[in-house]
């Protein structure tokens, strides 16, 4: 969907599914890209978050409040140390790799 | 709100069906536009590099005032392309507004190299998408209920375009 390099290698998109059927789906950017947005189906909802918070941070957070329990979460792009560390606290499974490295904002 | 549907039926469409010079300068107009987000977001960050962009704009503003695209021209694209790659801010490290409007006013410029590039008329003229995004990642950030940013940014892309089909010259589309 989103085929300009610069917006999918620079943007995680994280989506987390839950017992519930509901997946939630977050961006690293300020919103959802629009193209994406606008292909959400009625089983997916997108997390909105707060400003700086990591695409699988909004998508976990959003779970907690609606208390949804997430089973497997995917990332565009590799988890950072500190969404690790998120995932593991909340049993979340996920088949996507680990950077093993936080952000640069985050060292 | 106007979907990414009817962005491209009644623009991108439309601009592809354009002379080759006159996307160009369709591109250049836009991305032009876009450009001071990317300034703001480099000023407050101390992230990125403004003459990179710059360069960009500037090329694509000389291939559409020249209409030639040559092995030179191919070359500085080439060249320049991993600049402006390396110059976008990455959504995990700046997740705030400039950021990502900054990574429109980069992937504009960007589609439109590439496209020029490949010859691809869909990439030059999917850059009218971009501010249709900014427009729409303002409003969600300030919670507008208005959605004047998206009515005045399809004004303009309608004038645009009515202006690059009555032009002989790229060049009437840019002075």
């Amino acid at each position: 969907m989103i085929d300009n390099p610069i917006a999918s290698d620079y943007t995680t998109i994280a989506v987390l599914n839950t017992e519930e059927g509901l997946a939630l789906v977050g961006s690293s950017a300020l919103s959802l890209d629009k193209r994406v947005r606008e292909n959400l189906v009625s089983t997916e909802k997108e997390a909105k978050g707060t400003k700086g918070q990591h695409a699988e941070e909004k998508v976990i957070q959003l779970a907690k409040e609606e208390k949804l329990s997430p089973t497997e979460i995917g990332a565009s792009r590799p988890i950072c140390l500190d969404c690790e560390e998120l995932l593991e606290e909340n049993n979340i499974l996920t088949k996507t790799k680990f950077s093993g490295k936080k952000s640069k904002k985050r060292q | 709100m106007i979907t990414t549907k009817q962005i491209e039926d009644i623009f991108e469409k439309e601009v592809a069906k354009l002379p080759l010079f006159h996307q160009i300068a369709f591109a250049y107009r836009i991305s032009e536009r876009l450009f001071p987000n990317y300034v703001q977001f480099v000023e407050n960050e101390h992230f990125g590099n403004v003459e990179t962009l710059q360069k960009g704009l500037n090329l694509l503003k000389e291939i559409a005032l020249t209409e030639t695209i040559n092995e030179e021209t191919e070359e500085k694209i080439k060249n320049l392309l991993p600049e402006i790659y390396a110059s976008c801010p990455d959504t995990e490290d700046y997740g705030n507004l400039e950021a990502t409007l900054s990574l429109d006013s980069c992937g504009a410029v960007y589609e439109a190299l590439v496209g020029i590039l490949e010859r691809d008329s869909a990439k030059i003229s999917s850059v009218a998408f971009f501010p249709f995004n900014s427009a729409e990642m303002i409003i969600y950030s300030q919670e507008l209920d208005s959605f004047d940013l998206v009515r005045i940014e399809k004004e303009f892309q309608e004038e645009l375009l009515a202006l690059a089909k009555r032009a002989e010259k790229a060049r009437e589309i840019i002075d």
